[in-house]
């Protein structure tokens, strides 16, 4: 599950930020990625909601520090979803 | 680039956004405006597409932004940095959040009234505003209904009632714009509508980004605004041309019996094609041309045309080409036959074959992205918004009829051995005038639209012309030609801007459907004469070429200008101002000129009656 989730996150990272060299990694950060401003920032959450088909909350993406916090999150709503 | 055509994939369009920018780099662009968005909410993304979908169209918008709550501040009192700026379009971004919605039941209906009346008197502050300190078009939304409805069906009716109250909103703000002509609406009634309220409206956007709607309806509003500023600078689409057979009706007319087409109530599939031609019609009634692209023989496209279901007749279309030759022929023959470039044409044909043919053999020509199934003819044309326009003016409403009646006159002049018997027996009047608010709406449309019979083409907005106008250095004329056969409208415009002894012809141009009627020799000593009496003593002429403007190529020659380097760039009267060296300049001494007597086409201007409005 989770390398799936990295696999799909890869695809949507390297079309948002147009860099195919782009390697996630847990602790990645907005800081390693040179143009994740907050306008790309919105591309990506929108990006990634449509690519697993979820939806985040408000109070859920206030808190995602980095790249793992984000596959984590992603995978909880999956198996949410799954179970139901 | 297709990803950008209608109907596109907004989250596709969100997620590739920085390669189709990228992509979009290398396009060439047509002309460049500034647009300022003055938005109650976030404009950053929405700006980012309205630039792209622009682009596409090959015009390249700079954009101002307002920060954050200061839209109204910005547009009632501007700043340096939007003076600096200084748009040449206004987008107001607005919505239901900024309409004052009612928030209690028992308002009185005059209550109500007031605050519908204040609201759009607080916009027409902007309006005003914006128009006497930047001389600018603007772009308005209208409002959309809000997401919620505490009185459920009885809102429409009740007026407390929200949807009642956007309804009588937008209502005032139509009956308002009619004092504000130049304000531009951009529809967001009808668009939310369209995509859906649930995919319109989203708090979280709202609540996280400060966007009034859903991020994946920013492509959709952005592509209309795009639509309209196409229809501002006159770059919307002017032809349909159709293919028949499955396009006009079900069936092959060459190969079926007439009663085996599927058109009309007698077929299912046949009600699919009577309406997608019932909104045909509708088209040329609004001005867009009709032609037809058909591979037949033109008797049996004319059959098929007889059809008793057929709501389009012959007499519809201003050219039918129905032969075996490839259909990119066609279409080149049906913009010569209209003087018109195939980049105005949008190709309507069932058969993927024929539309690749076109996408390569004429790549400036749209063509519609239908598949084959009818029902989607009319969404796909309709929604494309090729041929959006600020204004409908008479001439839109006239247009198929002059185009018919100019097909008439060609006919004719077939039958005269001599040009100069024929023009004589047009009994042609002149009508000479300056730019004036009577005519402005069609002198900005042909400014923006003359292509071939132009020779510098620089585009000018309502605003630019007004501009002019307030200036004691410009001098102006228009032309409006007649004939036995025809009023054609206003035809041509000169613009001179004078400096000193110098007259600099800044504008020279003519619609081509009245070439060779001596216009250009009639209009050139009008100039002349006043030229005279201002003291003038040098008339510059410019020629700029570009792909389409080869015919006026040797005008100034014709008309017994004489060609010469500009040695000093003379930056006042614009010459060899942002002009590449491909530029040719033409000078005529007055006094000194051979104009008119000894030029080649002299004798036409004498068969035109000459009389100033």
């Amino acid at each position: 599950m989770e390398k799936m989730i990295y696999e799909k996150m890869q695809s949507v990272f390297v079309d948002i930020f147009d860099d195919n060299n782009i390697k996630l990694t847990p602790q990645m950060t907005a800081k390693d990625i040179d143009d994740w401003d907050s306008l790309n920032h919105i591309n990506l959450i929108v990006s990634l909601e449509k690519e697993f088909s979820i939806k985040f909350a408000a109070s859920e993406v206030q808190q995602l520090e980095n790249v793992g916090a984000m596959v984590k999150l992603i995978e909880k709503k999956l198996n949410f979803k799954n179970s139901n | 680039m297709e990803i950008l055509d209608y109907p596109f994939d907004s989250a596709q369009l969100i997620r590739k956004k920085k390669s189709i920018l990228k992509e979009l780099h290398n396009y060439d662009t047509q002309l460049e405006k500034k647009i300022a968005f003055l938005g109650s909410s976030s404009t950053q993304e929405i700006a980012e597409f309205t630039k792209i979908f622009a682009k596409k169209n090959k015009i390249k918008l700079h954009s101002y932004e307002s920060l954050y709550g200061r839209y109204y501040e910005d547009a009632l009192f501007s700043n340096e940095e939007l003076n600096k700026f200084h748009p040449d379009i206004a987008y107001i971004h607005t919505g239901w959040r900024d309409a004052n919605l009612p928030d209690r039941y028992n308002f009185s209906n005059e209550e109500i009234n007031t605050r519908a009346e204040e609201t759009i008197n607080r916009f027409e502050k902007m309006w005003s505003a914006l128009k006497e300190r930047f001389n600018c078009e603007i772009i308005q939304n209208n409002f959309e209904q809000p997401p919620f409805r505490p009185l459920g069906n009885l809102e429409f009716v009740h007026h407390c009632g929200v949807v009642n109250y956007i309804n009588k909103l937008n209502l005032l703000l139509s009956e308002r714009l009619k004092n504000f002509t130049w304000i531009k609406i951009n529809d967001i009634h009808y668009l939310s509508a369209k995509i859906g309220l649930d995919n319109w409206h989203d708090i979280n956007t709202w609540a996280q980004y400060k966007y009034a709607l859903k991020y994946e309806a920013i492509p959709s509003l952005s592509f209309q605004i795009s639509n309209i500023i196409n229809g501002v600078v006159g770059k919307s689409k002017k032809v349909c041309v159709l293919d028949l057979d499955n396009t006009l009706w079900g069936g092959v007319i060459g190969d079926d019996h007439i009663d085996q087409i599927k058109l009309g109530p007698n077929f299912p599939v046949g009600e699919i094609y009577s309406e997608f031609q019932e909104y045909v019609t509708r088209l040329k009634s609004r001005g867009v041309l009709l032609a037809i692209a058909s591979k037949n023989q033109e008797e049996n496209a004319l059959k098929g045309l007889a059809h008793p279901h057929s709501r389009l007749k012959p007499s519809d279309f201003s050219v039918i080409e129905a032969h075996w030759e490839p259909k990119s022929t066609s279409l080149k023959n049906i913009a010569s036959t209209l003087d018109l470039n195939v980049d105005s044409m949008v190709f309507i044909d069932d058969n993927p074959a024929e539309r690749e043919i076109i996408k390569q053999q004429c790549p400036s020509s749209t063509v519609l992205n239908i598949d084959s199934n009818a029902e989607g003819y009319l969404k796909m044309l309709d929604q494309s918004g090729f041929f959006e326009t600020t204004h409908l003016t008479n001439e839109d409403l006239k247009r198929s009829e002059l185009y018919a009646q100019r097909k008439e006159i060609l006919r004719e002049a077939n039958n005269w051995d001599n040009y100069s018997d024929y023009l004589k027996s047009l009994q042609m009047k002149l009508l000479i005038s300056p730019i004036n608010h009577g005519n402005l709406e069609r002198v900005v449309q042909l400014i923006n639209k003359t292509n071939q019979f132009n020779l510098r083409t620089k585009r000018y907005t309502e605003t630019d012309v007004m501009k002019m106008l307030s200036s004691s250095n410009y001098q102006t004329y228009t032309a409006i030609l007649q004939d036995k056969f025809s009023d054609h409208g206003l035809i041509s415009i000169i613009i001179l801007k004078i400096e000193k002894e110098i007259a600099f012809i800044d504008t020279f141009l003519m619609s081509c459907r009245v070439l060779k009627r001596g216009v250009e020799i009639a209009l050139m000593k009008q100039v002349i004469d006043f030229c005279e009496g201002r003291g003038v003593s040098t008339i510059v002429g410019e020629y700029i070429p570009t792909e389409k403007n080869q015919m006026v190529k040797n005008l100034y020659e014709e008309l017994m200008f004489s060609m010469f380097q500009p040695h000093t760039p003379d930056q006042s009267i614009g010459i060899g101002t942002g002009v590449d060296s491909k530029s040719v300049h033409w000078k005529l001494e007055i006094g000194q000129s051979q104009f008119p007597s000894q030029s080649q086409n002299n004798k036409y201007q004498h068969f035109l009656e000459i009389v100033f409005l």
